[in-house]
């Protein structure tokens, strides 16, 4: 838990639009280690996925890098070229997406997929050999055997995003990011794929990047939670101190905002305001304008994202 | 891994993919019923060019019968007037003669069938030229004999019994079988169809794969080119690029003709011209629609979730375009195809009737229906009907294969 895998020096992220740049990361910092669950929340648009879709170096044109460093067990992954980038993704860095209706191709029996996925980095692996590892990985996702050789849309939801972590893990990736990997499923499908993803987590000692925006997935999973807001980093803990005590009030607010059976209508409290506008974000802190804590420095300085406690960290002015 | 038991029944996912095409009925119903349809017209279409020698009655460019014979007649009748001596069975006649026309003295003559000039169009002034002393015989359709012989009385007989052979499409105005045109007509038709709708989606698919999986200026200027001549008038643009090519494509095969030492007529050398000349234009037509098709399809399928999570696992450019876009292409291509060889047939029959496509005696569906239309208005409406129910019948089992096995060639379509 204490090497690093990833470090994400002031990345910053761009997208020109025709209205105006878009900053959709803006300065992020954040170390990821080796065998940790890093839960990577915020609200829709806070620029989560774009940070996930960076690391791998697959931003959606016109999303572009404008500044800062990702290093992957020390190697700079933007000075990377595309091909030595391309033989990265899947083997060790691998990605699982939101919705596993539209993940796979609809003209690819499953096995293809897996087999397809070894070969493609292991050339020497044969047909059959690739065959033979791939049931053994369908085997361990749970799925039977007769059903490898099913067509994506024979297999349900819930399979298909087992099929999807099954290839992000063909190749024992180090680092898996995943973007939202239970949003499409039903409540009881996306226990038994937390429940899977624990299980290989601990079997492989895998590092994962759970990017969502779902608190219940995060505390159910994460060793250590992120929280962006705007494209920024705002806080950064691990998963006890920060449910305990939330620092920042974005948090504060994210985490009071999230239902609970033990809450009465009452409690339950709905944030002031709604997500700025990127092309136009506000001055200084970009969330003083919903802060119940705002300062006059608020609305002036730009909070540094700073160490706050013990092992944890926020931008807040609240805690300089 | 624990080894479960195989299941071997067999299923669609197990029998292949010729065991769907054969034994897919049960699972593709109507879409199997199609395409087999579909598959067994192709067939029968495709032998029939093969076959064409022996499958054709007649020679498809001589005249052998009457002109305008309707279908299921043809049997003739020799008549010459009561007192003739000399000619007393059809073989006197040595040679086939029907009609009349003026000869360069003056006189009258039988008229040798394929001649250029024709003295008489209506079928009494041929028998009154015959009264008249200004032919010695007549061959006539059998039914006209009753017809027109009372009129005439004494004067004229018929000798002998009906004889000749009947024509189970009839003739055209010149005589010539119908059915061997259209035997022999499949022969240019699929071979100026289906070539032109190759060449076309030989150019135009990699094009628009290319074009929507690369982009930005070289899909911009390629987009361009395409949909300018997409905005073309179809049949103009064919016959602009058919004029400007066939006397430089006669040229070019010539001399090719001439460098590999084989010595071509000058007929087939027309022949080639035309259909190299319509293949070409047609096919340059034709692929805007595939560029087109194919381009949009990849622009769609390139933002689709599974390809980007192919890029996220590694795969190559190549491995995303040829194993995750083209085959969700393919099921397209294949209906354009066969749409488009059904439109180039009758691009093709444009081109032949304004005499830039195959040289007129040779037998073309296209040309036939153009030529026999002006003689609809007259009641000889064989010749129109029966290419043009071929170029229906054609069309339709290229569309009936090409729908039908893009269904079956899609998995998710299966009626599981």
């Amino acid at each position: 838990m204490n090497e690093p895998i990833l470090q994400i020096h002031d990345l910053s992220i761009d997208y020109p639009t025709r209205v105006g740049l878009v900053r959709a990361v803006d300065g992020v910092d954040l170390t990821v280690y080796r065998g940790e669950v890093l839960g990577l929340v915020g609200e829709s648009g806070c620029g989560k996925s774009t940070l996930g879709a960076a690391i791998l170096r697959l931003l959606r044109p016109p999303g572009k890098i404008i500044a800062g460093e990702i290093l992957f067990n020390e190697r700079n992954l933007l000075a990377l070229s595309e091909d030595g980038m391309r033989r990265l993704r899947g083997a060790r860095i691998s990605m699982v997406f939101q919705d596993p209706m539209t993940c796979l191709n609809p003209l690819q029996r499953i096995s293809d997929h897996v087999v397809e996925t070894i070969r493609t980095h292991h050339g020497e692996v044969s047909k059959q050999e690739a065959r033979q590892q791939a049931a053994a990985l369908i085997d361990r996702l749970g799925i039977r055997a007769e059903r490898m050789d099913d067509y994506p849309h024979q297999l349900s939801g819930g399979m298909r995003q087992r099929v999807m972590i099954g290839l992000a893990l063909a190749l024992r990736a180090d680092l898996i990011i995943a973007d939202e990997p239970t949003t499409s499923l039903d409540v009881i499908v996306e226990a038994q794929f937390l429940d899977l993803l624990r299980d290989l987590q601990r079997q492989f000692n895998l590092t994962i990047i759970l990017i969502t925006h779902n608190i219940g997935v995060v505390a159910e999973l994460a060793d250590r939670v992120a929280v962006m807001y705007a494209g920024k980093l705002v806080e950064l803990a691990e998963i006890e101190p920060l449910f305990d005590e939330p620092l920042h009030p974005y948090t504060q607010g994210l985490l009071k905002s999230v239902p609970n059976i033990n809450l009465t209508e009452d409690h339950l409290r709905i944030m002031d305001g709604s997500p700025p506008d990127l092309i136009h974000p506000p001055s200084g802190c970009r969330f003083h304008p919903r802060c119940p804590h705002v300062m006059e420095r608020c609305r002036v300085e730009m909070p540094p994202f700073r160490e706050a406690g013990l092992a944890r960290w926020a931008a807040c002015w609240l805690y300089e | 891994m624990a080894t479960q038991p195989v299941d071997t029944t067999p299923s669609l996912d197990n029998i292949g993919l010729m065991g769907r095409f054969f034994r897919g009925a049960k699972w593709y119903g109507t879409e199997w019923a199609i395409t087999v349809s579909g598959a067994i017209i192709l067939v029968l279409i495709i032998l029939m060019t093969i076959l064409a020698p022996h499958l054709a009655p007649h020679d498809p460019v001589k005249p052998v019968g009457s002109p305008f014979t309707p279908p299921g007649k043809g049997r003739q009748i020799l008549i010459v007037r009561a007192d003739e001596k000399t000619i007393q069975k059809p073989t006197d006649l040595a040679g086939r003669l029907v009609g009349v026309r003026a000869n360069t003295s003056g006189q009258f003559s039988a008229l040798e069938l394929g001649a250029e000039v024709t003295k008489f169009y209506e079928i009494e002034q041929v028998f009154q030229a015959l009264a008249d002393g200004q032919v010695d015989a007549l061959l006539v359709e059998q039914a006209l004999g009753p017809e027109f012989l009372p009129t005439y009385g004494e004067r004229l007989k018929q000798i002998g019994e009906p004889f000749g052979m009947t024509f189970a499409l009839g003739t055209d105005n010149l005589g010539r079988d119908i059915l061997s045109r259209i035997i022999f007509g499949a022969r240019a038709v699929l071979l100026v169809a289906v070539m032109s709708a190759s060449f076309s989606a030989l150019v135009g698919v990699p094009l628009g794969l290319m074009s929507g999986f690369v982009g930005r200026t070289f899909d911009r200027v390629l987009s361009l080119i395409m949909d300018s001549v997409y905005s073309f008038p179809g049949l103009i643009l064919a016959i602009a690029m058919a004029a400007v090519l066939q006397l430089s494509m006669r040229e070019a095969l010539k001399n090719a003709a001439a460098a590999i030492g084989a010595g071509l007529s000058s007929d087939q050398i027309a022949v080639l011209t035309g259909t190299l000349t319509t293949t070409v234009a047609i096919a340059v037509v034709y692929m805007p629609t595939f560029f087109r098709m194919v381009r949009g399809q990849v622009l769609a399928i390139k933002e689709q979730l599974y390809v980007e999570a192919a890029r996220s696992l590694g795969a190559r450019a190549t491995t995303i375009l040829f194993r995750y876009i083209f085959p969700n292409v393919i099921a397209s291509i294949v209906v354009i195809f066969s749409v488009n060889i059904a439109d180039a047939i009758i691009t093709e029959a444009g081109l032949s009737f304004i005499g830039l496509g195959l040289p007129p005696p040779t037998p073309d569906w296209g040309y036939d229906i153009s030529k026999g239309q002006q003689f609809l208005a007259s009641g000889q409406w064989w010749m129109v009907t029966f290419p043009g129910l071929m170029i229906v019948l054609v069309a339709m089992g290229f569309s009936m294969f090409g729908e039908g096995l893009s269904e079956i060639l899609n998995p998710r379509l299966t009626e599981s």
